[in-house]
């Protein structure tokens, strides 16, 4: 059996002890095989120096239960590191950040608290999944809807509190944490805190106004150590009542800051209300097309002249971006047809396609052609799906496939001028890096799941070759600094590298930021006991080891 | 019969897994508990099925991907009640099943494949069993 770090083993055995007392000997794991399953298969440290790995695990079924861990982690100094499902594959999974540390597992926590059908709001507890909220709202014929993040096997609270992202609507949960309205958190030394309105012991509108009298801290729960979340409120919709796409083309390279303003001022004005993708139609990385994929190389500058003469050969446009309306059929007829004025004023030479128009409950024939080629992929509907993973399948073009990736995930501002020159910057640095990116970065364009930035997600592969691992590593660190020096910071991080990210990209004033998160961290935390590292912020004891901004002095 | 440890020890070094069919999986778990996952489409899957279930256990029949309510119902069924699951499907299938089974307290050992083919996985529980 592991020992947390700074734990005697005589201390940990009373603790164990204790926990059973809690949760009963079944829910609290020691043993190699238990352990393992809260290893991160996909760790770029895998078997190398520098793994984080778990110690024991422990699983609460309520916030009391939560409590009193709480208490015997303080009692003991046990250093401890809650999970909700642990699914956030490419980000860390479900690994501390600090290893050794025991993980808080609270997926047994899968209780749908309340349902608002008439205000669209739920109140539920950190395992409840997307797959089962959906279910729950199928199986209770409740007319209502959320956003779902692929894979939907994650739970709602995590997907908040690491501010992750989603697919359909712009104001009902592509930005997860913007969408929550009320917290239970229970505070490292035990204590039992309900935030927003959720603070009046009588409140009746815990889920529907979320900031309540006084400072609004909701915040400081997310991509943090401050508290484990046991409960969160969240803003819902009423059921989808209709889908519809429409592709917005344009000839020339130079037209993608057009293309790309003018979907602002609809997204911005509400009219467009969905996820907007923007693509190529002569220089898709997914082209099949030989004289095509001729044109992208794996790195350097396109050859603009060529793949214009392609373009024009197959009488196409250059750029696209696909509008997505999520309202009846009538009300998005009319928003389409708007943005095709818009369009049509601002860029000449543009056209326009419709591609899907649905409505909403879909017949069996239309959810059957779902996630097929020319028809929508089921989570843009707001349906859970496991469908993602065929994108990285064994198949006869792809016959070894990886087995891994982590997630390089800057943000870059959503301008045309700001896309080419992170599409300059990162190919050279890919080039300087000798990394394979598969396609050259001048043919990618970032993805906007938030409304005024995107992220040009890119994934290093992860395998278990220590030694490609190591490159993988080195890559991704190289990535970041080269990310931040061009003023482009990540949106979230995996748990392995948060504290070299802080470092690299929250300098302001003598990592002003982080010092305050670290005043916050010895305030409500003092042993340091909980989720030691995430986001770099580290516990009084352990900074000087840990914290480079300390250790320069 | 081979129990779970003795099994996860054969399988450190010695034991592998059938590509094709039951082999040294027939002998894991109470046959009676046990849960018989495998694909339709692929007449591997339905021969390790029919075999499986000879000596007892559940089937449960994915056609294609594992779909959002047999994904609840298993993984609620392994939660509330410990067991052997056995299954030869889509290797795609059973990453979806390996994750499933983490959630709820299992662990899935998956045969080694290289080709695009239907595999063969044994998952078992990691806890005692509640009572």
């Amino acid at each position: 059996m592991a020992i947390p770090p700074g734990v005697s083993e005589s201390d940990f055995n009373q603790a164990l002890q204790e926990f059973e007392n809690i949760v009963g000997s079944e829910w609290v794991f020691t043993s190699p095989e238990a352990v393992a399953l809260y290893r991160d298969t996909y760790s770029p440290f895998y078997d190398d120096e520098g793994e984080r790995l778990t110690s024991a695990a422990i699983a609460p079924d309520s916030s009391e239960q939560v409590q009193a861990i709480m208490r015997v982690c303080n009692r003991y100094r046990i250093p401890i590191y809650p999970i909700s499902t642990g699914k956030n594959l490419g980000y860390g999974s479900a690994a501390p950040a600090y290893s050794g540390s025991m993980v808080l597992d609270l997926k047994r926590m899968d209780r749908i608290l309340e349902v608002d059908t008439r205000n669209h709001t739920v109140l539920v507890e950190p395992g409840v999944t997307f797959f089962q909220i959906y279910q729950y709202f199928r199986d209770n014929n409740l007319e209502l809807d959320l956003d779902i993040p692929d894979p939907a096997w994650g739970s709602l609270i995590g997907h908040a509190l690491d501010r992750g992202v989603a697919h359909t609507y712009t104001d009902f949960g592509r930005d997860r944490f913007s969408t929550g309205c009320g917290m239970e958190v229970v505070l490292a030394n035990g204590d039992l805190v309900r935030t927003g309105t959720g603070a009046l012991e009588t409140s009746t509108m815990w889920q529907h106004y979320r900031y309540g009298v006084g400072p609004y801290v909701d915040g400081i729960f997310s991509q943090s150590n401050f508290g484990v979340v046991t409960k969160m409120g969240f803003w819902i919709r009423p059921r989808h009542r209709g889908f519809r796409t429409g592709y917005v083309h344009v000839p020339n390279y130079e037209d993608l800051e057009a293309l790309i303003d003018v979907e602002c001022e609809l997204s911005n004005s509400g009219i467009n209300n969905g996820m907007t993708f923007f693509g190529s139609d002569v220089m898709s990385p997914f082209a099949q097309d030989p004289e095509i994929r001729a044109q992208l190389p794996s790195s350097g500058p396109l050859d603009l002249a060529a793949i214009d003469r392609l373009r024009q050969e197959r009488n196409t446009g250059f750029w696209w971006a696909k509008l997505d309306f999520n309202a009846p059929l009538k009300v998005s007829a009319a928003q389409w047809e708007h943005c095709q004025d818009v369009y049509s004023a601002a860029i000449p030479g543009c056209w326009f396609e419709e591609e899907i128009a649905l409505e909403f409950p879909l017949s069996e024939e239309e959810k059957a052609r779902l996630n097929t080629p020319g028809n929508p992929e089921m989570v843009h509907l707001g349906m859970p799906s496991l469908a993602r993973f065929r994108g990285g399948n064994r198949s006869p073009r792809n016959p070894d496939p990886d087995w891994g990736h982590l997630w390089f995930a800057p943000l870059i501002p959503k301008r045309a001028e700001d896309i080419f020159r992170a599409q300059r910057v990162f190919d050279q640095a890919y080039r300087e890096r000798g990394i394979d990116a598969g396609v050259t970065y001048f043919a990618r364009i970032p993805m906007f799941w938030h409304s005024r930035v995107g992220v040009f997600l890119a994934s290093l592969s992860v395998g278990r070759d220590i030694e490609a691992n190591r490159k993988s590593r080195e890559d991704f660190l190289y990535l970041v600094q080269v990310a931040a020096d061009n003023g482009w910071q990540e949106y979230r991080t995996p748990s392995f590298f948060q504290t070299e990210v802080m470092d690299m990209t929250c300098g302001f004033n003598d990592h002003a930021l982080m010092r305050f998160y670290e005043t916050l961290k010895d305030a409500v935390d003092p042993n340091g006991i909980l989720s030691a590292g995430r986001y770099g912020i580290w516990p009084e004891h352990l900074r000087e080891e840990k914290a480079p901004w300390h250790r320069r002095g | 019969m081979i129990n779970r440890r003795h099994f996860l020890e054969m399988s450190s070094g010695v034991l592998v897994l059938p590509a094709t069919g039951l082999g040294a999986l027939a002998t894991v778990g109470e046959p009676a508990d046990r849960l018989i996952v495998y694909n339709t489409e692929y007449a591997d899957c339905r021969r390790f099925a029919r075999e499986a279930l000879g000596s007892g256990g559940t089937a449960v029949a994915l056609s294609g991907d594992i779909g959002l309510r047999e994904r609840m119902e298993l993984y609620r069924t392994l939660l509330e009640t410990p067991r052997t699951v056995l299954g030869m499907t889509t290797e795609e299938n059973a990453f979806r099943i390996g994750m499933l089974a983490r959630d709820a307290f299992h662990e899935q050992l998956v045969h080694e494949t290289a080709a695009q083919r239907p595999v063969s996985w044994l998952v078992t529980p990691v806890r005692e069993r509640a009572g």
